[in-house]
């Protein structure tokens, strides 16, 4: 009796998992991007009109509204998947060499890099970073199987680390008007969770291939980075 | 309490991790992967056949795979699968599962192309190209399993465009396929040469069957690829043990021109492959099996092969589930009349991604072709596939 009881709840909830079913949001433009194989972006901070795009060749360029290569740093990285600003300084981080490279904004010209060892799968390493400053932490997502969070201090340092269950794989996060927004690049959806303890709230569907960035810009639209189609597309959470 | 027992099982399996390791020193990357398979075979015979040695747990695979990479320059890869190694079966290579599967360096220094050295996959038919893993099926399509070596030793040329929905390769090989790897070359000394062009639209298309994310936006990928050898031997020489294969026409004593074409579409979870391939063989010598005792003036002094397969899959992210079916065709040559024609549906449930999957296969054989006459009607496949990747 205690047997099937268990076996009930546990089909309910199985039940419940795939009932609660993301909506769908469609974007209202959609823009090309010089960036080739482009794999994260957020917003510069002294110009909104510009970008910090990385990508998976290991470059990290300046890009402006339209797509347009503004200026590309130097420094040649194995393969860069995430990007954040953090303390007026580019964090750009190397997935497979399990680098966070820390750029001048100005000169875009590396200051320090820190590895942060991660013994999984080399293309299933570090995916996405932001700042959370409800929590005052640098979180940090491994890919996939399994994805990792790692909470880091103003010093690079991991303090702690979980793992986060809620898609197949994490391609990017940000931090916009106090949540988290974490995309998932195979199941195509975007998450928007609680800054405190990483439950989701909501959950959007995009038709986009291969979604790999996200940011929001100065109007508040939502923007999703195609690694594939080195395109960038254009959401309104609004309607 | 079966059934119970059985749903927390599964749901165990679920949850569990997978182990891989990647060392770094923050330029030299290694990561360390592998995999093993078993499957149960069962075949139902021709009536007056009586061996059932086939029916059978087989351990398909069990491999282990270095990759690393040194900056942005150098690539490596070293596959062994310890099935084949361990069986050491006497020259007899399994080219869709042979002991060594890959040992080669890439070096990217140049930019704009890839220069790969070493033994590994020839660039040549998207199937073969597809890895074996992300696939519901337990073996591939005859005609891109047993008509053409699948590796070789040899230098392969790579590049790509157009943010890489174009793909370009040229290699020249050995011509022995997975023969080469007894050494040296055949006594004719010439090597074979292999060629491939792939475009995809609207954005790049991995060498991947299923849509596994469930594409938002139709994606169709179409490719060419030849391959060409000249290898004539000298009076009294011959090839090397097993290295013309089953039908003799892997390596031939003659000019060979092998051509095939393919194309991949996929959207919302719903994938499809077409893929063909001709041979066109020029033998040195009238009395040369291949031409299945026909005499110059009814050949022509030469003979055609080839076949296509045609594969439908759909793939559920909710039910974790693959279905595939695959219709093939197969004409050995084209001086015997007669053809196969072989259906294969496959089922298969992922406990963790391809990571986990149990998979099963159905062979049926329609009609068959008089050069390969078999002494089963059809045959089942179930096991299960894990990867620590």
């Amino acid at each position: 009796m205690q047997m099937k009881k268990i076996t009930a709840i546990l089909l309910l909830s199985l039940f419940i998992g795939f009932a609660q079913k993301p909506k769908t949001l469609k974007p209202f433009n959609s823009i090309c991007v010089e960036v080739k194989e482009p794999s994260d972006i957020c917003i510069n901070p002294h110009n909104k009109e510009s970008f910090f795009v990385v990508s998976d060749n290991g470059f990290l360029h300046e890009m402006d509204a339209n797509g347009k290569i503004l200026r590309t740093s130097s420094f040649v990285g194995l393969d860069f998947e995430a990007i954040t600003i953090f303390n007026g300084k580019i964090i750009a981080v190397e997935e497979m060499a399990r680098k966070l490279n820390v750029f001048d904004i100005n000169t875009f010209e590396v200051e320090r890099s820190v590895v942060i060892p991660y013994g999984g799968g080399r293309n299933k390493g570090y995916e996405a970073i932001t700042y959370n400053p409800v929590s005052k932490k640098i979180i940090l997502i491994t890919e996939k199987d399994p994805s990792w969070v790692l909470e880091l201090d103003e010093n690079l340092t991991v303090t702690n680390q979980f793992q986060l269950q809620i898609a197949r794989d994490i391609s990017a996060i940000t931090f916009y008007k106090d949540n988290l927004w974490i995309l998932s690049d195979e199941d195509r959806t975007i998450f928007k969770c609680d800054p405190q303890n990483y439950k989701v709230l909501e959950s959007w569907k995009i038709p986009v291939v291969n979604p790999e960035g996200i940011v929001f810009n100065q109007k508040g639209e939502l923007l999703i980075l195609s690694d594939d189609r080195q395109k960038l597309y254009f959401f309104n959470l609004e309607n | 309490m079966n059934r119970y027992i059985n749903i927390y099982i599964l749901l165990f399996f679920s949850s569990l991790t997978f182990a891989q390791l990647t060392l770094s020193n923050g330029n030299h990357v290694l990561e360390i992967t592998g995999s093993t398979s078993t499957y149960f075979n069962n075949r139902n015979l021709k009536p007056g056949e009586n061996d059932f040695k086939k029916d059978r747990f087989r351990l398909r695979d069990a491999q282990l795979q270095l990759e690393g990479r040194v900056g942005n320059t150098w690539e490596y890869e070293l596959q062994v699968d310890f099935v084949d190694l361990a069986s050491a079966n006497a020259g007899i290579i399994d080219p869709e599962n042979p002991g060594l599967m890959e040992a080669m360096v890439n070096y990217k220094g140049l930019g704009f192309i890839e220069i790969q050295a070493g033994y590994g996959k020839i660039n040549y038919s998207r199937s073969s190209m597809v890895p074996f893993l992300f696939t519901p099926y337990w073996q591939r399509a005859q005609v891109a399993r047993d008509f053409f070596s699948r590796r070789d030793v040899g230098l392969t040329l790579k590049s790509d465009f157009w943010n890489q929905r174009v793909n370009v390769y040229a290699g020249v090989y050995t011509g022995l396929g997975e023969n080469s790897l007894q050494g040296d070359n055949d006594p004719s000394g010439q090597l074979e040469y292999a060629g491939r062009v792939d475009i995809a639209y609207p954005s790049r298309f991995r060498y991947r069957d299923i849509d596994d994310k469930i594409s938002p936006v139709p994606m169709v990928a179409v490719g060419v690829n030849g391959r060409y050898s000249n290898k004539i031997l000298a009076e009294g020489r011959t090839f090397p043990e097993f290295s013309q294969g089953e039908f003799g026409m892997r390596v031939i004593n003659g000019e060979k021109m092998l051509y095939g074409f393919d194309v991949a579409v996929q959207y919302m979870g719903f994938s499809a492959q077409f893929e063909l391939h001709q041979l066109r063989g020029k033998p040195l010598l009238e009395t040369d099996p291949l031409f299945q005792g026909y005499n110059l003036q009814q050949t022509n002094g030469y003979f055609k092969a080839g076949g296509y397969y045609t594969q439908l899959n759909y793939f559920s992210p909710k039910l974790k589930t693959i279905i595939s079916i695959r219709y093939e065709e197969m004409d050995w040559s084209d001086l015997v009349s007669g053809k196969s024609k072989r259906i294969s549906p496959a089922i298969a449930y992922q406990i963790n991604g391809f990571n986990a999957m149990i998979k099963a296969q159905y062979f049926g054989i329609i009609q068959e072709d008089p050069l390969d006459t078999l002494i089963w009607e059809e045959q089942f496949r179930i096991g299960i596939q894990f990867a620590f990747k």
